[in-house]
């Protein structure tokens, strides 16, 4: 029985490759957008804030088999996104690595947004406006005065929606399939090693995943203390506080 | 000749304000009132940070803001130096890198002369490649001060600036505003609740409640003339009494009739009367020589460095207040007499709200 | 903090090519195609195409799950080139939609186990019918089937605990598992005193020495004929590894698992 072990090892080195690589571009791919969302949502003042705010939030509570209906429907083969895609590549976009990235994507919506979102609500109002006052256009305050401030804000959502996208289940298993080699991670691998009883085999995965995850969220958690940008935030804060 | 600020404002929320404001060019004014007139808004207004819902505001005779043409100009286009109250310097930059920061439209080695340049001026290139956080309170304050006047602004706004800050400081503080007004085409706008330090330094004094003037104009002309009994609390002027002028010379108040030397244009009709409390003299005895004395009963006597600061009662209930270089102990009779010369009138015809026309 | 980004950076670099590296790999040669298997299979199945791969050199991309949910899945384009369901029904559901090549060809024909692990109560000498007084007593906390709703070996479970009239009396016991293979994988965890799983699984190696089984007579549900079918644009090496599912050596090995050929 060794060789059905053999062919095992490959799936195990795909599918970490796939959950990898389905990892990064979600927390690469989802940072522009998340950018934009969180800045706006830090500095607005408008009334629907609120209503937007509820809304990226969605994905943090709803179940992910309701994401993964909703996901089915307005990706499948009779959506209009679908169509477009297999009219483009002649490929469906469910059950296709393409498809289950851009589940991820909304899934990980607010894991993106809300620490980027933290990090730019922590410059204290004063520092833009003073910004403003020193002349500076609104893409070069965020570029000289709030992105030296808020960037480790903005790499916790990096690796938040990194180590989060790791342990993607329903959402992958239901707008993917289970297809080895395009849609099948690391987590749903270790799914069918205990269905198929190789416990030995999930064991391995799921300590070594659960490692990984571990060392990612305290690279995060380190990071959020960096100490000179919050100690100097704290400092810039309590300024305001002060008088 | 430069028009200076000309700033005509009408809004209710957030802070209502309905006022206007004209500074001639090279002169510092200085905004007081209590806490909630609307000081800090109006600040943020002329710089740009707040849209007023009505008004005008020109910088010599550029328009930064007119609501009825629906102009605005963003802060980053206002030839307007701010200093905030808490000064906001960029924490994350060097005291150098904050003032370069705001010199961003030259080019990179003029950049780096013209910063070095201001830092000589306040002072601190001994602190260049010093986090803001680690320089003390007054050399934040002249760092922030550098960083706002960095683009040559023609007009200089400070939030409060001796909030926080001991005496040494604050003088320290006018002398460089009164040389910056002298050296630069600048007008400085300052806003305070420390009344007592800004009557030294400003050209004009502009009093403000609930988003009115109350008073403006230069700081002797108000503390001899202020328009009301509002304005007189805030100036801390202490003695100010409703009184009726009958005659040149006489007055009445509530005490009965009191003698005062004639004014070339005295009005009749009401008004308020004003002594300083050092001038009153106190005795122990009657002594009806010089004038006319009032009994009064010493409700507290307070001791303040070499002299007593006493709170008195005439017999109608008028409070007084008086400053003398003697002992005088709490519930004692004693006799005040209020020389003409240094009893001054208020007409009351003074309106309590004054706006000023346009030029 | 400036110095962190150059650090931060080739982290980055060498995890991207780290990742890359291993994504999707597969054998130069050869082709791929993906297999939708119902999970009886599980253990057949793999040997069946380690020995197809080592003939052909193609890959083989098998997912193992319920019938019904392959079926489904494959209305929605999933891109499998092989069905193997676990019955007739899920392929004639597709033949109807014109998914299908042809009306595809029985391989196999199931049958389910009673099955009770190491140390259970159930005794399964006793049959189906051994499970009611162990009810009445209480000393059956779960029982494992696949789902009737979407796994053929669920459904015929549920015929055959019907028919032996345990059905009612199980209510509230039942641990309804997604496919057949997860029912097997209940019944074998040390919560469940047993279950009904199909005999391909027990009789793998993975099961041996775990516990002990019973054949559910055939007459007491439905035949498990299964079928399989390749689906449209299905590849030619798929067309091979469905000619040579019906080959002698294909037969031998699902006979092996305990299942009836169609012919014999």
């Amino acid at each position: 029985m060794a060789l059905p072990c053999q062919i095992l090892e490959m799936s195990e080195f795909t599918s970490f490759g796939l959950s990898l690589k389905l990892a990064f571009l979600t927390a690469l791919g989802l940072l522009p957008l998340a950018l934009f969302l969180g800045r706006f949502l830090a500095f607005s003042q408008k009334n629907w804030r609120g209503f937007c705010e509820a809304g990226l939030m969605l994905p943090l509570v709803l179940p992910p088999t309701v994401m993964g209906y909703y996901l089915l429907l307005g990706l499948g083969q009779n959506s209009w996104l679908g169509g477009i895609y297999a009219a483009i590549s002649g490929k469906t976009l469910v059950f296709s690595f393409e498809g289950i990235l851009l589940a991820s994507w909304l899934f990980n919506l607010p894991f993106a947004v809300q620490p980027i979102q933290r990090a730019f609500a922590a410059i204290p109002h004063e520092i833009r406006e003073a910004a403003a006052c020193c002349g500076l256009s609104n893409w070069q305050a965020f570029w000289r005065v709030e992105w030296p401030l808020a960037w480790p804000g903005i790499l916790s959502s990096l690796l938040l929606c990194f180590a989060h996208t790791l342990g993607e289940f329903g959402v992958v298993l239901m707008v993917g399939g289970n297809i080895p080699g395009e849609t099948q991670t690391l987590s749903l691998l270790i799914y069918d090693k205990v269905q198929a009883l190789d416990f030995q085999g999930a064991r391995g995965l799921s300590l070594g995943l659960l490692v990984f995850s571990f060392l990612s969220l305290a690279a995060m958690s380190r990071l959020e203390k960096r100490k000179p940008v919050q100690r100097t935030l704290s400092w810039a804060a309590q300024g305001v506080e002060d008088v | 000749m430069s028009e200076g600020l000309y700033f005509q404002v009408e809004q209710t929320r957030p802070v209502p304000l309905d006022l206007s404001l004209h500074l001639p060019a090279g002169q510092l004014m200085i905004l007081a009132g209590p806490s909630g007139a609307g000081k800090t808004s109006l600040l943020r207004l002329l710089m740009g940070l707040d849209k007023p819902a009505q008004g005008l505001l020109r910088l010599n005779h550029k328009v930064y803001f007119n609501a009825q043409t629906q102009i605005f100009v963003p802060p980053q286009a206002r030839s307007v130096g701010l200093v905030f109250q808490n000064y906001a310097l960029f924490p994350h930059l060097s005291a150098l890198e904050n003032i370069k920061l705001a010199l961003l439209e030259q080019p990179n080695p003029a950049r780096e002369k013209l910063a070095w340049e201001w830092l000589e001026k306040v002072r601190l290139t001994h602190r260049a490649h010093a986090r803001p956080q680690t320089l003390s309170g007054g050399e934040q304050q002249r760092l922030a001060l550098a960083r706002a006047l960095a683009r040559q602004p023609e007009l200089l706004l400070l939030d409060e600036p001796f909030a926080a800050m001991d005496t040494p400081l604050r003088r320290e503080l006018y002398l460089e505003l009164a040389q910056l007004r002298d050296e630069y085409p600048l007008s400085i706008l300052l806003v305070t609740h420390e009344l007592q330090e800004a009557l030294q330094v400003a050209d004009q004094l502009v009093l403000l409640q609930a988003g009115r003037i109350l008073q403006e104009g230069p700081p002797q002309v108000l503390r001899k003339a202020p328009a009301n009994a509002e304005v007189a609390r805030l100036l801390g002027i202490e003695n100010f009494w409703p009184a009726e002028r009958i005659s040149d010379k006489h007055v009445v108040w509530a005490e009965g009739e009191i003698e005062l030397s004639s004014y070339a244009e005295a009005s009749r009709g009401a008004g308020w009367l004003m002594g300083a409390p050092e001038d009153l003299v106190i005795s122990t005895e009657p002594d009806s020589s010089r004038g006319q004395v009032w009994p009064a009963r010493v409700e507290q006597a307070l001791r303040l460095g070499q002299r007593w600061h006493l709170r008195l009662k005439l017999a109608k209930g008028t409070p007084v207040i008086a400053s003398v270089p003697f002992a005088v102990s709490t519930g004692a009779q004693i006799w005040v007499y209020f020389p003409p010369q240094v009893l001054q009138w208020v007409p009351e015809s003074q309106r309590k709200r004054s706006h000023r026309s346009i030029l | 903090m400036k110095r962190l980004h150059p650090q931060l950076f080739q982290v980055v670099l060498k995890a991207l090519v780290f990742c890359f590296l291993f994504a999707g790999t597969s054998p130069a040669w050869g082709e791929d195609f993906s297999v939708a298997a119902a999970s009886d299979l599980q253990f057949a199945l793999r040997e069946l195409i380690h020995g197809f791969e080592a003939q052909s050199g193609h890959h083989v991309r098998v997912s193992f799950g319920s019938s019904g949910q392959f079926c489904s899945q494959i209305q929605q384009g999933a891109p499998y080139a092989l069905f193997l369901s676990a019955d007739q029904h899920y392929v004639n559901l597709l033949l109807e939609k014109g998914l299908t090549r042809d009306h595809g060809v029985l391989y196999a024909q199931g049958r389910i186990a009673l099955f009770a692990p190491q140390g259970s109560v159930l005794k399964v000498e006793k049959g189906l019918a051994g499970l009611l007084p162990l009810l009445a007593a209480g000393k059956i906390r779960h029982f494992a089937i696949a789902n009737p709703q979407h796994a053929p070996y669920g459904r015929a479970a549920k015929q055959a605990l019907l028919a032996a009239g345990v059905w009612n009396a199980l209510q509230g016991h039942l641990l309804m598992a997604e496919n057949a293979s997860q029912a097997a994988q209940f019944s074998l965890s040390g919560s469940s005193e047993g279950g009904l799983i199909p005999l391909s699984l027990v009789l793998a190696p993975a099961f041996k020495n775990k516990g002990r089984f019973l054949l559910v007579p055939e007459n007491l549900h439905a035949p498990l004929l299964q079928r399989m079918v390749l689906l449209k644009n299905a590849s030619r090496a798929a067309q091979d590894f469905y000619l040579y599912l019906q080959t002698g050596r294909a037969r031998q090995v699902l006979m092996r698992y305990g299942f009836a050929l169609p012919d014999s």
